[in-house]
């Protein structure tokens, strides 16, 4: 079941072909920075706005930082921090909308009208909130926008579950005798891990945005932090004159969140068992 | 003498959704006896769904009680495609009720499915296969009571029949009791010893199969025959009315053609008007 | 008695990425005025595909490859797209099995009726209720105007059967198809609206041609059969010789397999037809039920079978004995 639905995500070469640019951008913001060409934070008031060279591939800003480690360093807060209230948010969205979806009656209708609350409070305001009450710091931040992220999950894989729920299998297992446990992990996860896998990577596009768009606002994420929202706002004075410092961190914020868009799409595609039924 | 091995008495169960109640079941009692298939019939919305649930134990009823000699019980779905998990291989969907995952095999072979076919998927399969793998996992555990919930009503006509054969040589071979629900006469003639008649929650007549088909006494029962395709017959015409108004008494009283004053006012108990043959309707007492 | 509707050794394929597969084979049927003719068949035996080229509805990648549909004389394939559209929704009423997904669940009955008659025949408003009213009375609602003020969801199943039928109506077609319209109901309710259909057909010489999976319900409604097995009419004549002479040896295999009220409990045993259904997936040469056929020769399942015909009883078996 695994190997068809990997083989048809391999069929589908615009969800490929962003998956290849999307590793490719996440592995040179592992690797280059460990490599110590540039460091990102030093100042060299003395080559400010550096050509384009080997040296410099993306020259260099307007105190004379290298732009391209200071891209690629941006790159693991952004992608990074995404990632790390990404995992959060799925968990806990995750078990929350399975149990809540499961067991039903109290539990869930506080599961419900906990999310619906959540969910409609602005996130920046959430992370606001977190940020004067907790002090600030990077796990809070990813907290933070995890928090703002784990109604819509729940939501999700809460009605797959409350689908799945009536599915006379489960049914036959409950006859059968099995525990929920059993249940839970041998039947409602195996039937809702491609939805999850899905939410996953849509959670994750959102989180980007909100991670650079947290970043340009310079809430919980300041300079000289070279997060590509703040690295936006830093430069954001000189874009008439030097209209590249803020061309580039925008476009790796729009290619990351492209490519990720376009893997979920893929994904979706390639696991909906609907379209295996039919084959 | 025949054993009784199941005794449901006064089961009620309702459902609340929003602010409408509705009795799905409303004091229903009945025996099951070892080894007999009892076939539950009724319109869509009658109860027998639920009375299955209930017997076996997905649902719990609000009052009555069910006391059972049984030593094991099991049930089999409509859909074939909605019974068994879509990422399981077929001996692992049988053996989630085994101790010993070797016997897997055997209970596919007992149901006339190959060896071949254990380490298919579900959708790899016909709905009649998988119905073969539902019986299957039913019979895993060694139950003596099998409650089958249309187990043939979502197959093509040729399919059904080796189902119902399938289902009858169990009986013979392992003296299996069945609560047979279904909803068309046809198939529960063929296959059922006694037959109940649900309307709106409420046992209408239950009685011996012979009894019921070609003797029918309750309005209902004989409004529910009259409807039953079956080609070149003569039929009985049974015209009923359609008036909308609130009964507190007998669930058909509205469209009942024979219907009098204390039919909507009064609930009829169940009498035995012949051996194991059981009326709910005031006509039987003239 | 005439002619309102002929399909000609009708060939329809369908393109998959594996290859084409062949859903309907030659297949031949007529319906004259105030006939009901009923289509009988098991899931994917192509009589879904038969309803969708009438209602020219097929999916994208199926084509119709050869024959015709002769509706009143005029050929439907032969005409452009639009033009045939058009012949069709006046010529053709369709009744669907599930009359709730039928029915658009936001506007009310009148809404959704006369909607339809404003698109065929511009009419003003008012003449359309009342034609509504006047097709909703005579499908058997005494309550026309009452039931036309309410919503789908308002109704039971078997009224909104009745409403879906009204709407086929209502631009006055000649040939009405009914897609198993009587699968999702109760006992009950099927056999008001079998009575419904035979009185419609009766009164307004309405053609129906009744879709089913079962003889019995179609043997309680048509005048006759097409049996139909793996996109073929394997087998095709009046309702009394179907049952009482089946020729087909799928046909008899379907008689003896299903079960009767007649017979109770030991009385009779059930023939069960061996093997597994056809399937398009796995098409083979020559006919479609050899692979399950008792009597199948080799030369079974080499070439076509030819239809015969005898007393308006037509079979496709090459079998002699079947004669």
């Amino acid at each position: 079941m695994f190997k068809r639905a990997l083989k048809r995500f391999v069929r589908n070469r615009t969800a490929l072909i962003s998956l290849v640019i999307f590793c490719l951008i996440i592995l040179s913001c592992l690797i280059f920075p460990l490599l110590g060409f540039n460091d990102y934070s030093s100042l060299h008031l003395d080559q400010q706005y550096a050509p384009f060279s080997l040296q410099h591939p993306f020259s260099t800003d307007n105190l004379g930082r290298d732009m391209f480690t200071r891209m690629m360093v941006g790159g693991r807060y952004t992608l990074g921090l995404s990632l790390l209230s990404t995992c959060l948010a799925v968990t806990c969205g995750t078990l929350l909308g399975m149990f809540s979806a499961y067991l039903g009656g109290v539990f869930d209708k506080a599961v419900v009208s906990v999310c619906e609350a959540v969910s409609a409070v602005p996130y920046i305001l959430i992370v606001i909130i977190m940020e004067v009450s907790l002090g600030w710091g990077q796990g809070y931040f990813s907290l933070a926008v995890a928090i703002a992220r784990i109604p819509s999950v729940t939501q999700t894989v809460r009605s797959s579950v409350l689908k799945l729920r009536d599915a006379e299998f489960i049914s036959a297992a409950k006859v059968l005798g099995k525990s929920n446990w059993h249940i839970i992990t041998r039947h409602v996860l195996r039937n809702v891990y491609s939805t999850i896998l899905v939410r996953f990577s849509s959670t994750y596009a959102a989180s980007i945005v909100a991670c650079s768009v947290l970043g340009y606002l310079e809430i919980g994420i300041s300079s000289p932090t070279p997060e590509w929202g703040r690295m936006v706002a830093d430069y954001f004075h000189l874009i008439g004159s030097r209209g590249f410092l803020v061309f580039i961190p925008c476009l790796f914020i729009s290619l990351s969140v492209l490519c990720v868009t376009l893997i979920t799409h893929g994904l979706r595609d390639a696991l909906d068992p609907k379209e295996y039924l039919h084959e | 003498m025949k054993e009784v091995l199941i005794e449901v008495s006064n089961l009620t169960r309702t459902f609340h959704s929003g602010d409408k109640i509705t009795k799905a079941l409303d004091d229903v009692s009945f025996k099951l006896y070892r080894g007999e298939t009892l076939g539950v019939v009724g319109e869509s919305g009658c109860g027998k769904t639920t009375l299955g649930r209930c017997l076996a134990g997905l649902l719990k009823p609000d009052e009555g009680t069910i006391v059972t000699k049984a030593n094991g019980y099991q049930i089999i779905f409509q859909d074939p495609y909605n019974s068994v998990d879509p990422y399981w291989t077929v001996e692992s969907i049988v053996a989630e009720g085994l101790k010993n995952r070797k016997e897997a095999v055997g209970l596919l072979e007992k149901v006339g499915l190959s060896r071949q076919e254990k380490n298919s998927y579900p959708h790899e399969l016909s709905g009649g296969q998988l119905q073969r793998v539902g019986i299957a996992r039913a019979l895993g555990t060694n139950p003596d009571f099998i409650v089958c919930d249309e187990p043939v009503s979502a197959l093509d006509v040729s399919y059904q029949s080796k189902i119902i054969s399938l289902l009858e040589d169990l009986q013979r071979e392992q003296n299996l009791t069945y609560l047979f629900i279904s909803h068309d006469l046809a198939v529960v003639r063929h296959i059922a010893d006694r037959i109940m008649i649900m309307y709106k929650g409420q046992i209408m007549e239950m009685g011996k199969t012979e009894d019921i088909i070609n003797d029918p006494v309750h309005p209902y029962t004989r409004f529910l025959l009259s409807a039953v395709p079956s080609p070149f017959e003569e039929k009985e015409e049974f015209t009923v009315r359609n008036d909308r108004i609130e009964t507190g008494g007998c669930p058909f009283a509205p469209r009942c053609p024979y219907r009098k004053e204390r039919c909507l006012s009064e609930r009829c108990s169940s009498r035995e008007i012949a051996e194991e043959h059981q009326v709910a309707c005031f006509l039987t007492e003239e | 008695m005439s002619k309102i509707l002929s399909i000609e050794n009708l060939n329809v394929i369908y393109r998959i990425p594996e290859g084409r597969r062949h859903v309907l084979r030659d297949v031949t049927l007529s319906l004259e005025k105030g006939q009901i003719r009923a289509v009988v068949g098991e899931s994917g035996c192509g009589k879904s595909t038969l309803v969708n080229s009438l209602i020219a509805l097929l999916p994208e990648n199926a084509v119709i490859e050869s024959g015709r549909i002769i509706i009143d004389g005029t050929d439907m394939l032969g005409s452009g797209q639009s033009n045939m559209r058009k012949l069709r929704s006046s010529k053709l009423g369709v009744v669907f099995q599930d009359p709730f997904s039928a029915l658009d669940p936001l506007y009310t009955i009148e809404n959704q009726m006369a909607e339809t008659i404003n698109i065929i025949r511009k009419t003003n408003r008012k003449r359309a209720m009342e034609k509504t009213a006047e097709m909703l009375e005579a499908c058997g609602i005494r309550n026309p105007e009452e039931i036309m003020k309410k919503y789908p969801h308002e109704l039971s199943g078997g009224l909104r059967q009745r409403v879906m039928i009204a709407m086929a109506l209502l631009n006055e077609p000649e040939i009405l198809v009914a897609d198993e319209p009587t699968t999702a109901l109760d006992v009950t309710i099927q056999k008001e609206i079998l009575q419904l259909l035979k009185k419609l057909a009766a009164d307004r010489q309405l053609a129906v041609l009744f879709i089913t999976h079962s003889l019995d319900v179609a043997a309680e409604i048509a005048d006759s059969i097409s049996v139909f097995y793996g996109g073929r009419v394997v087998e095709e004549g009046r309702i009394r010789d179907i049952f009482n002479f089946p020729l087909h040896p799928y046909t008899q295999a379907l008689l003896k397999t299903i079960p009767s009220i007649k017979y109770g409990k030991n009385e009779r045993k059930l023939m069960p037809i061996e093997g597994e259904m056809f399937s398009f997936l796995n098409e083979t040469s020559g006919c479609s039920f050899a692979p399950r056929c008792p009597y199948a020769r080799k030369e079974c399942f080499e070439k076509d079978p030819e239809t015969r015909m005898l007393n308006g009883h037509s079979c496709a078996c090459v079998l002699e004995e079947v004669w």
